[in-house]
């Protein structure tokens, strides 16, 4: 999987629940996928052992892993 | 207080406290605010920072700093 500075230095840092099987399962598998304005993908899908959907954005290549976070804000892809 | 900058992203993420996030909310378009087991800030994530954050400057007023220090990274 290939990843960003920030997401190995920052975000596995600081969210020790995200464990990185789950953002590549998400890119591979998404339950949701949306294209960002500037390029970037956002992946979601619901995780288990969370409870809750995972969130994870790529850089414009879709694969390279850059953030990813727990989005209580997520409702299924519906407004 | 420490500010993480990654300018081949443009990256910023704002570590309020040392402590781990547990659960995260999207407040505005790329900006990110985490929480941790007590439900207290601790930390803010900013996409695309520098269209958000004038990043040129830093100003503080009355804070009770006792250290400071500014780190250059020379990534080539």
């Amino acid at each position: 999987m290939k990843i960003t500075r920030y997401f190995e230095e920052q975000v596995l840092r600081k969210r020790l629940s995200i464990r990185r099987e789950w953002c590549q399962r998400a890119v591979r598998h998404p339950e949701h996928r949306e294209t960002q304005a500037d390029g970037r993908v956002r992946y979601w899908i619901f995780v288990t052992e969370l409870q809750k959907y995972l969130r994870v954005v790529t850089l414009e290549d879709g694969e390279t892993v850059h953030n990813a976070f727990p989005d209580r804000g997520f409702r299924g892809g519906k407004p | 207080m420490k500010f993480h900058y990654y300018p081949e992203t443009d990256s910023l993420y704002i570590d309020l406290s040392e402590k781990p996030s547990v659960d995260s909310t999207e407040v505005a378009p790329g900006v990110v605010l985490d929480f941790d087991a007590e439900g207290r800030l601790v930390g803010i994530d900013v996409d695309r920072a520098s269209q958000i954050v004038d990043l040129s400057r830093i100003e503080a007023s009355e804070l009770p700093v006792t250290s400071f220090s500014l780190r250059k990274v020379d990534h080539r």
